[in-house]
């Protein structure tokens, strides 16, 4: 089953929307007269605009919050481990299989070893 | 010396076998791809710095949002108090708690009348997904990777093994009462030919498992980086969010002492400098970050470049190079035996 993110359009469209604001806001305030004043028009829209980014981030955590959760029901992190693992697995049968080798002829060696050993008792 | 050389219709035997050996090694090095490996390794490495930087940028959101949090809690003055944890910690032992239905108490800081403090959130599962591909990533380096080593490894055994058969076949002859001879020179000369086979075999087995990896993979691999790019989506959102707060703010001093008369030429020239450069560092926000969309498009391709050439030439290949080495141990017992019986086989 394909994990989605049940809310991506309404999402994506909040994110627009309150984008589409903070520029209407950038656009007043070119032609408002500024001011310091807490009650004037600028300090106003000032005000509204730092909301908007508020928002905008607080949107953005709700929304990470939502993939965090589609991908906790979801059995992708398992899935995944599951392939990486395989595919260590799978690495380290080839190094083995390498390696394998080696220990064949340290085998070897080891008989050697012993019949030398055996040609030089006495009674030989 | 005596002569232990192969002869007459063997040594034709011997000569084809060689000469069919040496044609395997050749189909066998066509077919592995050096390029498809360089682009699985590529791949590895893009994913893997795409992962870090994304577990950065969700740990700066968290810093972030309990930073938030806290100063929530000082602009309302608000009263804070400990639980009655704190005090049942002092009593716990110093190895933690053996039962683990009865975890060790955690000392917690709540609001007068204990109600909880709003905690940052954690997002462990986008952290664990991202962990996950970046797992899967190295996995896939590491399949394709630098497998000098094995060749190494194997040639140096095989040259081993070759001495050691020397050394079977000299004790032999002494056993059997012939002089004892030095290992037979063409000994070593098999041994190379069978550690290439052998290098190329193992090249061409670790290609083949990370095509099927990888073309196992794709499906999965889609579905987490669908995720991660919208994570990543909203982050971006909650990063520029953060800027363009403070550009605001950078506006506000400006336009300010702009206002203000009283205010110097060059105080005003550092406010507006200051604005200039963080709109700059707002318009280049994310260009340089690796979209988890670009790194799917790239397995999807990776994948498809698996399935095509996932054919029976390659399966033929194999199975010749599983041959080849056949062959060349049964070449080297062949001389063997002529040690043993110190004449031709």
């Amino acid at each position: 089953m394909t994990t989605k993110v049940q809310t991506l359009d309404s999402w994506t469209a909040s994110r627009n929307a309150l984008a589409t604001l903070l520029g209407l806001i950038f656009e007043l305030q070119q032609t408002l007269t500024f001011s310091t004043d807490p009650g004037s028009a600028y300090q106003k829209a000032e005000a509204q605009a730092a909301r908007i980014l508020e928002q905008l981030k607080l949107l953005a955590v709700l929304g990470l919050r939502e993939v965090d959760s589609a991908i906790a029901n979801s059995s992708l992190v398992q899935q995944l481990n599951a392939q990486a693992k395989t595919a260590n697995q799978e690495a380290d049968a080839l190094k083995t299989a390498a390696k394998t080798i080696a220990k064949i002829s340290g085998v070897i060696d080891d008989v050697v070893g012993t019949v030398d050993g055996i040609l030089g008792l006495p009674f030989i | 010396m005596a002569s232990i050389g192969i002869s007459g219709p063997m040594q034709v035997f011997g000569r084809n076998r060689r000469l069919a050996a040496a044609c395997s090694l050749l189909a066998l090095s066509a077919c592995v791809n050096p390029a498809f490996q360089e682009a699985t390794a590529e791949f590895g490495s893009l994913t893997r710095q795409a992962a870090a930087t994304q577990k950065q940028r969700l740990s700066a959101v968290v810093a972030a949002e309990q930073e938030l949090i806290r100063n929530r809690l000082a602009q309302e003055r608000t009263r804070l108090e400990l639980t009655s944890d704190c005090a049942a910690l002092l009593a716990a032992d110093t190895a933690g708690s053996a039962d683990p239905n009865r975890p060790d108490p955690i000392c917690r800081i709540v609001k007068a009348g204990g109600e909880a403090i709003q905690e940052p959130p954690g997002f462990d599962n986008i952290v664990a997904l991202t962990s996950a591909i970046e797992r899967y990533a190295e996995s896939l380096e590491r399949l394709s990777g630098d497998f000098s080593d094995d060749r190494a490894a194997f040639s140096e055994a095989m040259t081993g093994l070759a001495t050691s058969i020397g050394g079977v076949a000299k004790t032999a002859r002494a056993v059997a009462g012939a002089s004892p001879a030095e290992a037979d020179p063409r000994l070593g000369a098999i041994a190379t030919l069978a550690a290439e086979a052998g290098n190329l075999y193992f090249a061409h087995e670790r290609q083949r498992m990370l095509r099927r990896t990888i073309i196992q993979s794709d499906p999965i691999v889609q579905e987490a980086v669908g995720l991660l790019e919208t994570s990543q989506q909203r982050l971006q959102l909650y990063e520029r969010a953060a800027l363009a707060e403070g550009i605001l703010e950078a506006r506000a001093k400006a336009n300010a002492l702009a206002a203000n008369p009283k205010a110097s030429l060059s105080e005003l020239r550092a406010a507006q400098n200051r604005l200039f450069d963080l709109v700059a560092i707002y318009n280049r926000h994310g260009a340089d970050i690796r979209r988890f969309g670009a790194i799917g498009e790239a397995h999807a391709k990776l994948a498809s470049a698996a399935q095509a050439r996932a054919s029976t030439a390659e399966l033929r290949a194999a199975i010749e190079a599983l041959i080849d080495l056949a062959g060349t141990a049964h070449e080297t017992v062949i001389v063997i035996r002529s040690q043993e019986t110190g004449g031709d086989p």
